[in-house]
């Protein structure tokens, strides 16, 4: 295809503004898809991402209309993923901005224009949902005058009922700029995903930027410098359909015999092996796990299963690790390392759901950098290996530059929030008139906690938070220890700051007696840092527990009740005379807003 | 369709679901009440009534529970008809017991006498508080004073009868209880059922405890009323012979008792469940459908009598044309469901359970089954071992569950 009849493009928006549903209807309009093939949100492919309407995994779509190929890659949605997201935009000229007409302009739809001007790409504002009785189109131009886009340039439309899908194909043909036409030079090749299929191994999702590339060539994966022979090239419509060639400008798949999707990792670039491009596409990096935390099957017999569940998941996630590990409450299992939270919930509810596991999952916790007194150094991500306060000279914990996007009038509380997780200020810029840049060098550890949801919260969900790595700094760091019954529970162990730590240590024991069951014993709460308790609370014995009226029409009711009180005790985890419930693990990670 | 059989009758219960409005804690199955419902649902009783008698061998009952929804909204004529035709199709022993429960709401001395002669010797009455503000929030119909004046009348004309009483009601305090109780206690009624508030799902406590507006009282406030009242029952010379229940020496629900013994009962009525050692089937809760499947022709009560000296046996078979209709639930228990239960309902009663009458039962001896979870029960003063048998200690009634949940089998 000739680069001047080739569109690539993006959507983006705010959950729930519609993009799903307008890329739905994109397709059926172009007969990319006919009806009867038609399945709710053809994009989102797991149950996951139609259930929280997010969209986990990029894909693409190769589409068909009056002689033009239009290539939509449909992008992630979360600070998690900033990384892919950044490489799916790094392949298109251009974005959809689709703002909800009832809803008008949202924080998100503010960071997704940020991230759109960053990759240089034109953008199409669509007011969705015009259908809405509550729709108001005039307020949301107004909005867009407000940050700098041209109201006039914005089609109003309702991907619900189909209404102006044609104007936006036309506006994509029209505005968005053509592909640089590089077919003549060496093969560059940006990997923006990659899926694993237990048949044809690796499917790097690629937009060639420059040469093609086809069945037979050696390429060569330019970080590694490992070279594969190309099995098999196609496109998306959406299934993946073979051809012959894919050429600069275009966007399609490259099948090429890798087993191990380590060796095929998103933002690299490949080229051919014996005509190899100069330079690499800028912005490669290889993504390292940030957030760690403890999966353990309830039940011990599960392990094998979780093993080769995580096993079959690292197939397809490259940036997901785990190791065996074993925790003297939980048993054996393994700790695993993800790119942030929801990356962990995500790859948590597969395994529940795809592999029928019941887990306990610990608190996430950070890679830190242990410098002992005899010098020696250790890199340790599970808080329950810490050597012993004595031995310890100093921690160095990660740092990252969180910058927030936000409203003028929520800067108070989300700098209030900052300070409060050991945020230091750096910096703030106006964006425009009432928009704000807030930037803080704060711990990881902060960030991988309750921080995101309260920022959302506090500031009526119009924050946007990105974060960076910046590196190791050493902190005033101690070891929080849980004991149940005068036990220690490895598993309930965090690192905290030592000026936090009688706050988290009273925190926790109250979350814990909230939701430990009580025991027809009492069950002592302590908290202690380097064997000093200095928290401490009691769960009271059982008092009464007994269900009163037993007649006849009630003695199956009354033994399925006592089943499920007994099935209950079964999913717990029992520690010493201690059962202890799932959610108990993750109390550790929730904050108590008003403390 | 498989069904129950039964080898004895022992017990029956049937159901009465109807009531004039329903309480927001009461998960019993009923409609609301109509004199015309009450008629045409009396044709489809007997005609269940009728099957029944076909699925029993030995016909011998020796107790009659009429419950409900609210039972003595019926007109006592229909009980009266309906008893006639128990007797008529089974042996009542002479000493039988024949219940019948009570809302102080919706009876007067005419129909306590009423019921009297209709053949009912032993009267339910749901008193549930003595505290007009309690009573309100309950949904009862009553007031204290009625209560009152109720249980003067029913003592009066009734030897037998029991009261019942809930507490741990949303802000009720101790004292209020023991008001409650001492009210009670003036009476010296021959049984008392003493329960607490429960919160049953799908009732309208449920989403209003789940809304947060409901709120109990403690684990601990609970226990102390309790322990109150079986000090103070102890005291006035009751019994206390099952977790929730209390009788003067000879007054125990002898109904009841049926059921924690693990005997085989009878149900009938829609809602009403029967258990014949084995199996325990469940009618639907639906009245229409009940209706439809027992008296397909709308046949009032009058018309129904009629038609029974016209054409007497057999119309129960021709009147099934719809067989596709279900009409119960049938949960047929394995053995280690029953030993479950068998264990349970025996603890619940203050004899407890019996090893010997376990092993005739299952042919399985308790004592070896269970001997770490007797052993671990007796050393937490839960049970007490006695002569060839466990029961429940004070401790062990409060947190009877948890005893329970021991003998349950994987």
């Amino acid at each position: 295809m000739q680069t001047d009849k080739i569109r690539n493009f993006c959507i983006i928006a705010h959950i729930d503004h519609g993009k799903s549903t307008l890329a739905d209807r994109m397709l059926e309009y172009t007969g990319t898809i006919t009806d009867r093939k038609m399945q709710e949100q053809v994009l989102d492919k797991m149950d996951l991402e139609r259930e929280r309407g997010i969209t986990i995994k990029a894909q693409a779509v190769t589409i068909e209309h009056q002689g033009y190929e239009l290539n939509l890659i449909d992008t992630p949605g979360h600070v998690d993923f900033a990384y892919e997201v950044s490489r799916s935009l790094a392949a298109c000229e251009g974005a959809l901005l689709v703002i909800d007409a009832a809803q008008g302009v949202e924080a998100q739809t503010m960071a997704n224009i940020y991230l759109a001007l960053e990759h240089d790409l034109e953008i199409i504002p669509v007011i969705n949902k015009i259908d809405l009785p509550s729709a108001n189109p005039q307020r949301v131009k107004e909005q867009l005058l407000d940050i700098g886009i041209d109201p006039d340039e914005a089609i109003l439309a309702s991907a619900k009922e189909g209404t102006n899908i044609d104007q936006i194909l036309e506006a994509i043909i029209k505005r968005v700029p053509e592909p640089y036409n590089g077919i003549n030079q060496p093969l560059k090749a940006l990997i923006f995903d990659t899926l694993y299929d237990s048949y044809q191994g690796v499917i790097a999702y690629v937009r060639v930027m420059e040469g093609s590339v086809k069945k037979g060539d050696k390429i060569l994966l330019m970080s590694n410098q490992k070279s594969y022979e190309v099995d098999e090239v196609g496109f998306f419509d959406p299934a993946m359909q073979k051809k012959d060639e894919l050429s600069s400008g275009e966007v399609g798949y490259i099948i090429s015999g890798i087993k191990d999707v380590r060796n095929c990792r998103v933002g690299d670039t490949i080229t051919l092996k014996n005509n190899p491009t100069e330079k690499a596409l800028p912005g490669y990096q290889k993504v390292q796990p940030m957030v760690f935390s403890g999966l353990y099957p309830t039940d011990n017999a599960d392990y094998e299963i979780l093993k080769e569940a995580l096993e079959k998941l690292q197939l397809n996630d490259a940036s997901f690790t785990f190791e065996p590990e074993t925790s003297e409450a939980l048993g054996f299992g393994f700790r695993c390392g993800f790119l942030g939270l929801l990356h962990m919930e995500v790859i948590q509810e597969r395994l529940e759901r795809e592999y029928d596991l019941d887990l306990v999952i610990t608190a996430p916790s950070v890679e830190y950098q242990i410098i002992k007194k005899n010098g020696e150094e250790l890199k340790i991500e599970n808080p329950a290996a810490f050597p012993d306060q004595s031995e310890i000279d100093k921690i160095k914990e990660p740092f990252v530059t969180a910058e927030i996007h936000l409203p003028e009038e929520y800067v108070g509380q989300a700098m209030e929030l900052c300070q409060d997780n050991r945020g230091e200020f750096k910096d703030m810029q106006y964006i425009d008139q009432d928009r704000v840049t807030l930037k803080y060098e704060m711990p990881l550890s902060e960030i991988i906690t309750e921080f995101f949801n309260q920022l959302k919260s506090r500031t009526r969900g119009y924050a946007t938070l990105d974060y960076e790595l910046e590196g190791y700094k050493e902190s005033n760091l101690v070891k929080l220890d849980i004991l149940l019954n005068k036990e220690v529970v490895d598993a309930l162990s965090i690192i905290v700051h030592e000026e936090d730590s009688y706050q988290r240590g009273n925190d926790l024991v109250r979350r814990l007696k909230e939701v430990i069951p009580r025991h027809m014993f009492k069950v002592p709460i302590q908290a202690s840092v380097g064997g000093k308790i200095i928290a401490r609370v009691n769960i009271p014995a059982v008092r009464k527990d007994v269900l009163q009226k037993c007649y006849g029409g009630d003695v199956s009711r009354k033994r399925k009740l006592l089943e499920k009180q007994k099935e209950g005790k079964k999913r717990m985890k029992r520690v010493g005379s201690v059962e202890i419930p799932q959610e108990a693990f993750m109390t550790v990670l929730e904050r108590n807003e008003n403390a | 369709m498989p069904d129950l059989k039964f080898e004895n009758a022992n017990a029956l219960y049937i159901h009465l679901p109807f009531c004039t409005s329903k309480c927001p804690y009461c998960d019993f199955y009923s409609v609301k009440y109509s004199k015309q419902r009450v008629d045409l649902y009396w044709a489809a009783l007997f005609m269940e009534l009728e099957e029944l008698t076909h699925k029993v061998n030995n016909h011998l009952l020796q107790t009659i529970y009429l419950g409900g929804g609210t039972p003595s909204l019926v007109a006592p004529f229909f009980i009266g008809e309906l008893i006639k035709k128990i007797k008529n199709k089974f042996r009542v022993i002479p000493a039988a017991e024949i219940t019948i429960e009570i809302n102080p709401a919706s009876i007067t001395e005419e129909k306590i006498i009423a019921l009297k002669r209709a053949g009912i010797n032993r009267l339910s009455v749901g008193i549930q508080s003595f505290n007009d503000q309690h009573l309100n929030f309950l949904g009862r119909r009553s007031s204290s004073e009625n209560n009152k004046k109720i249980l003067t009348l029913v003592d009066q004309y009734f030897d037998s009868y029991s009261a019942d009483l809930i507490f741990a009601l949303p802000e009720q305090s101790l004292k209020e209880f023991e008001i409650d109780l001492e009210e009670m206690l003036k009476f010296n009624p021959p049984h008392i059922s003493l329960y607490n508030l429960e919160i049953h799902e799908n009732t309208p406590f449920y989403q209003r405890y789940n809304q947060g507006e409901l709120k109990l009282p403690t684990e601990e406030v609970d226990a102390e009323m309790y322990e109150l009242a079986l000090k103070k029952l102890k005291t006035a010379g009751y019994q206390h012979y099952e977790i929730s229940n209390f009788a003067r020496r000879g007054y125990r629900a002898r109904h009841n008792y049926i059921y924690w013994l693990y005997q085989p009962y009878l149900a009938l009525g829609p809602g009403a469940a029967a258990f014949d050692g084995n199996c325990r089937s469940q009618n639907l809760s639906d009245l229409s459908l009940y209706l439809k499947y027992y008296n397909p022709q709308n046949l009032s009560f009058a018309e129904f009598l009629e038609s029974e000296v016209s054409q007497p046996a057999g119309r129960f078979r021709q009147n099934k044309q719809n067989q596709e209709i279900k009409i119960r639930e049938l949960n047929c228990l394995s053995k280690k469901e029953k030993m479950a239960e068998y264990s349970f309902l025996a603890l619940r009663t203050a004899k407890g359970l019996f090893y010997h009458k376990f092993y005739c039962q299952f042919k399985v001896d308790f004592k070896s089954l269970y001997k770490e979870e007797i052993a671990e029960l007796k050393e937490n003063n839960l049970i007490e071992e006695g002569n060839e048998r466990i029961y429940l200690t004070d401790r062990g009634k409060e947190v009877a569950n948890k005893v329970f949940l021991k003998f349950l089998l994987d």
